[in-house]
């Protein structure tokens, strides 16, 4: 059968029309799958659409060292969440290290101060970070927010950094009165309770960390002391001598 | 002296543990492995798997997963069974292929540790410690052997991804080390059949030992001396079964001169997959929806499509984890180009195919977070084997 030349015209047309119409379709899909890849640098696409897990946005920025950040995410967590006692314990964790301390950085620094030389005045020093007020403002922080998780419901885990923090903590005032003489001259009787409670509160919740039991023998040392809380503190930091 | 007492007792992690450390760290990684290729296995109180298919083509995977309307040689199996079916010619392939897959992370690890023994400076300290903490470790291994027709085929397969990650600050806040490890081995059997000229079905049986482990280790077990504990956590926590997976497919495809369209639906896991072990979780039933679009000439083609699986969100999955998008170019049944987005991050890869020999390169990126967009980890992987016809 032979085709008209105007029919021949005809599919022409239709096929150069739909030529275009499949070469825009495919220009389009290619455009929409390369533009984002050039954008984003390598950077997840569908990551604004995805529902935000502020806990682990939370780990996210304590791994990125923006431990503020961290905080505020956890405070905000908790306040719709108050028996998130993993964030709660993560919390702890951000305000510690807004201190300069983390679990893993006390297991390394006691480790390496434990192979130095030096007596153990300067290793406790070498572990702990300089001890200002506002360091121990930080930890004191730290531990209250260790202390709202329920006994029952600490695992052994939160127990674990529940003894390191409270000990960190104990250890840090320990610094400040043995570095700062006047402080320990002008020792008040809060402060020296605050202590003892603090490694009391150490040495309660056990745990195998050396820096725990380290708090629960100097707990013990003070308990044994003989006098009133000022006295048995002052007796144990800056013995009177012979 | 009172501080000399505690002297005694601040010790936790000495050269020894460290060294400790390092050794379980291996030997986990290594029985990881070793136990869900021997024995694979399922566990925790939900699969790993989620909506993800029982395996995943690499070169697939570097088009960014999306594979339902468009699959490579042993993919149709697992990504939808119908596809076969479209096409000329009775026999599709005979195949065999291996390929492995490793964190980018784990290079740059492994590199830094080789430049540092070869100098004599490589220490097995804290610093070391700290830095696997710091450094995803990911491997990965597939192999596929079988063959395809329009009409159906068979084969077998074996699949392994098995994670360490370390994070300082765990979810407690605790440093902590995460064990992840995912396997399968077993026989996968397909039918298909077209239906008219648009329509084609499939259906694949998959008898698979499969199995998973998934185990947070907190840093202090290794300073209290739990290595052997660990170790036997991870055996305990390593639970595994044989279980029969069943998919069925439907592919409808629209063609012209020079341009196709394809839509794809596919059951995984029809009526669950449960498993010979009571206490090992089933496979959910999972029903996948896939789009994808085809120009081409005689000898070239470009597929891109877009792929949401599991849109009934049986795992609870957001839809930003079930997404896959990705484009195929194919030249001459020689060269091909892949690129797209796995569940959102960005994959690409090459496949040579030289007469019978071929060659597959890429990258494409894991999540380990909760969400899309959390924890991307990148991995590479390279596989090679054979394609007849």
């Amino acid at each position: 059968m032979k085709i008209s030349k105007s029919t021949r015209v005809r599919d022409f047309k239709f096929k150069l029309k739909h030529f275009k119409f499949l070469r825009s379709i495919s220009l389009a899909a290619l455009l929409a799958l390369t533009w984002p890849a050039v954008t984003s640098c390598g950077r997840n696409i569908v990551a604004s659409y995805a529902p935000a897990n502020e806990q682990e946005k939370a780990e996210l920025a304590m791994e990125a060292g923006n431990f503020t950040e961290a905080a505020d995410r956890l405070t905000a967590l908790l306040t719709g969440e108050p028996d998130n006692h993993n964030a709660r314990s993560l919390l702890a964790s951000a305000y510690a290290a807004q201190a300069g301390i983390s679990a893993l950085g006390l297991i390394k620094s006691a480790g390496s101060s434990s192979s130095a030389s030096g007596n153990s005045m300067q290793r406790f020093n070498a572990i702990l970070p300089d001890a200002t007020t506002t360091n121990l403002e930080r930890m004191s922080k730290a531990c209250e927010s260790m202390a709202l998780i329920p006994v029952d419901a600490r695992t052994s885990e939160i127990k674990l950094q529940y003894g390191l923090f409270f000990s960190a903590y104990a250890f840090l005032q320990v610094k400040y009165f043995t570095t700062q003489a006047e402080a320990l001259a002008a020792l008040s009787a809060d402060d020296a309770v605050k202590l003892i409670q603090t490694l009391a509160q150490a040495a309660e919740a056990g745990g195998s960390s050396p820096l725990s039991k380290a708090a629960s023998t100097f707990s013990n040392s003070i308990s044994s002391a003989p006098g009133d809380s000022v006295t048995k503190v002052k007796n144990v930091l800056a013995p009177p001598t012979p | 002296m009172i501080f000399e007492k505690h002297q005694t007792t601040l010790a936790p992690l000495r050269a020894n543990e460290n060294v400790a450390l390092v050794y379980v760290l291996q030997k986990l990684f290594i029985r990881a492995s070793a136990m869900l290729l021997l024995a694979p296995g399922v566990g925790a109180a939900e699969t790993l798997r989620k909506s993800a298919p029982l395996y995943e083509n690499p070169f697939d995977l570097s088009a960014g997963g999306a594979s339902l309307t468009r699959a490579t040689q042993e993919g149709v199996f697992f990504s939808n069974p119908s596809l076969p079916a479209l096409g000329r010619g009775v026999l599709r392939w005979i195949y065999g292929r291996s390929a492995i897959h490793f964190g980018a992370d784990a290079i740059d690890l492994a590199r830094s540790s080789y430049q540092k023994k070869k100098a004599g400076t490589l220490k097995v300290d804290s610093s070391f410690i700290e830095n696997i903490l710091k450094t995803p470790i990911h491997i990965g291994n597939d192999i596929s052997l079988g063959f395809i027709t329009a009409y159906g085929g068979i084969g077998i397969f074996q699949t392994l991804r098995a994670d360490i990650e370390g994070r300082q600050y765990g979810s407690v806040g605790l440093p902590e080390v995460r064990t992840k490890a995912e396997g399968a081995a077993g026989l996968v059997a397909s039918a298909s059949m077209p239906v008219g000229d648009t329509l084609a079905l499939g259906a694949s049986v998959k008898p698979s030992y499969s199995g998973e482990t998934f185990e947070s280790i907190v840093l202090s077990d290794f300073s209290s001396g739990g290595s052997k504990q660990m170790l036997t956590d991870i055996k305990k926590n390593t639970k595994y079964g044989f279980g029969v997976s069943v998919s069925l497919g439907a592919t409808a495809q629209f063609r012209s001169q020079s341009f196709d369209l394809r839509l794809a639906s596919t059951v995984d896991d029809v009526g669950q997959t449960k498993f010979s072990v009571a206490d090992v979780p089933p496979w959910k039933q999972t029903i996948n929806v896939g789009i994808g679009i085809v120009p081409h000439t005689r000898s070239n083609a470009l597929h891109c499509a877009y792929d949401l699986r599991d849109i009934r969100a049986a795992y609870g999955e957001h839809w930003t984890r079930r997404s896959r998008a990705g484009c195929k170019a194919l030249f001459n049944s020689r060269l091909g180009l892949a690129a797209g987005y796995y569940q959102g991050w960005p994959s690409y890869g090459i496949v040579l195919n030289l007469t019978v020999m071929r060659l597959e390169a890429g990258s494409y990126t894991r999540e380990f977070g909760a969400e899309a967009g959390t924890r991307g980890r990148r991995v590479y992987f390279v596989a090679t084997g054979f394609e007849m016809p």
